[in-house]
């Protein structure tokens, strides 16, 4: 008698079950079929990537150019007054900045005390098993070996970038991004001393242009960016201000080794005006992001 | 390759509820009607078992596939060259991709560096075709290179000579093959990377107009 009944339940619930998953089925490939339908109505899916600051360091220490005067990275006491979640994103783009440049321009001292609070912020934005202990111990190892250090340190800039995509947290990398950029101009634009169209970095900040179309573009692409909508108007703004900026014919004499060249045709040239205006719309942005 | 389908996270209500149907049933232990206690017993680990499937099944449900391919060309897409001093550049993107789809990636080049990109992407997505791209110039979308033009080389190399934003453009014909006459009614979906790797390049020089 037990039996039959344990026979009849399990029966019933094998049933019940069957009926539960082929509703299921028929749910999953309604989604599959509205998920190729709209797939199939965009057709295309877009990218926008950011250059690594580190690339725009590069580029400057291979022009020969250093910080010739006392750069004013953000302070480290600062940590304390980001308090909510977009200036605590936005703060870690701009902190890890601090890190790179510390570590491409040998400011070995200050390494570990950025190190210290992009630590902090990376618990507070959900990425603290990309900056570890183990990643101290690597960086404190390497202290003395620049180059060692410079690719620890990118890592840790890579590390999050990925971690924060892999967890779909878009809005946050988005804001990781646009810290880390600004930081990484307005400390060029404090590197060059004033003015001088012969001047190789003036060229390089003249060429953040592309960047920015790619940063405002990237806003475009993210869900819920509304709640960036201040942050994006005023990278808006200063993308005004990159657009006054000329472009002017140049003739190419490369000669590269495998014979495909792109680019040449023409380049930005800045003037001085525009370089005094978009450097202190840069500051400006800069002071709001890290509460200066 | 680091698959994030490692990292589903599962209700913690899942684990939580079981002390509890314990608990009942041991409650019930105190029910002078031992048959009738059988079966309720039997009929709360069948219910139990039932939710639980379902539970896993939503949960399962939630996992974004298009994260599986996050940082596929660090592994699969390779220069077919062993060239010296090229680094990896942080523009390298990879995504799910299904065929008859294009995507578009915009990247920015800095004068006086090499460039080279590599396109990969899954062999079932593939199924033995290759890869087409379009470089075209990310303002005008002038075309710049095609490689159908060159019978489908996979990767392309370039020196920069005016810092620029490029646009590539990937794509892989719609699917026509034993898929379909198999009588699957969606495409297959996998993972297409495209690397990109850079360097100072070795001669520059340019004058101006």
């Amino acid at each position: 008698m037990l039996k039959n009944i344990r026979l009849s339940t399990l029966i019933v619930s094998s049933l019940l079950m069957m009926a539960m998953q082929s509703c299921k089925n028929a749910e999953t490939e309604k989604e599959q079929a509205e998920e190729t339908e709209q797939v199939n109505d965009e057709q295309r899916q877009r990218f926008f990537q950011i250059p690594a600051p580190t690339e725009l360091f590069e580029l400057l220490k291979l022009e020969g150019i250093k910080p010739g005067k006392k750069i004013n990275l953000n302070p480290i006491g600062n940590l304390s007054k980001y308090n909510d979640s977009q200036s605590k994103a936005l703060n870690f783009g701009v902190y890890t900045t601090n890190l790179l440049f510390c570590s491409a321009f040998n400011q070995k001292t200050e390494v570990l005390k950025y190190f210290e609070n992009l630590k902090q912020l990376a618990e507070d934005i959900g990425i603290s098993n990309v900056i570890t202990d183990q990643t101290l111990t690597r960086i404190e190892k390497n202290l003395n070996n620049n180059d060692s250090l410079d690719v620890i340190t990118n890592d840790v800039f890579f590390e999050a970038s990925d971690n924060l995509e892999r967890q779909g947290k878009q809005d946050v990398l988005i804001l990781v991004v646009t810290g880390s950029w600004i930081e990484g101009v307005y400390l060029a634009t404090q590197m060059a001393d004033k003015f001088n169209s012969e001047n190789e970095i003036m060229q390089r900040i003249a060429e953040q242009k592309f960047s920015l179309e790619n940063l405002i573009d990237y806003y475009n692409t993210i869900p819920n960016a509304e709640m960036h909508e201040e942050i994006k108007n005023k990278l808006v703004s200063l993308m005004d201000a990159f657009e006054s900026i000329t472009e002017v014919q140049i003739e190419a004499n490369a000669n590269p080794e495998n014979g495909k060249t792109i680019g040449a045709g023409s380049e930005l040239r800045i003037t001085e005006n525009q370089y005094i205006e978009i450097s202190k719309i840069i500051a400006n942005l800069r002071a709001f992001i890290t509460k200066q | 390759m680091q698959l994030n389908i490692l990292n589903i996270d599962f209700d913690p209500q899942l684990s939580f509820e079981k002390p509890n149907i314990t608990s009942s049933v041991n409650t019930q232990n105190s029910n002078p009607r031992p048959m009738n206690n059988s079966f309720k017993n039997t009929s709360l680990l069948v219910i139990m078992f039932i939710l639980s499937f379902n539970l896993l099944n939503a949960q399962s449900k939630q996992f974004d596939t298009r994260k599986m391919c996050f940082d596929f060309h660090s592994y699969y897409c390779k220069f077919e060259e062993k060239l010296i001093n090229f680094d990896y550049n942080a523009q390298s993107r990879s995504t799910l991709f299904r065929r008859g789809e294009t995507s578009e990636m915009y990247f920015i080049a800095y004068k006086g560096y090499d460039y080279r990109l590599s396109f990969c992407a899954q062999e079932d997505l593939l199924e033995g075709q290759k890869i087409a791209f379009f470089i075209r110039n990310g303002k005008t979308k002038e075309l710049i290179y095609e490689n159908s033009s060159e019978n489908f080389p996979q990767e392309f190399e370039f020196s920069c000579t005016s810092s620029t934003r490029i646009l590539v453009e990937v794509s892989l014909p719609p699917e026509t093959g034993n898929k379909l006459k198999a009588g699957n009614k969606f495409e297959y979906k996998g993972c297409l990377g495209v690397l990109i790797e850079s360097r100072r390049s070795p001669s520059t020089g340019f004058s101006r107009k």
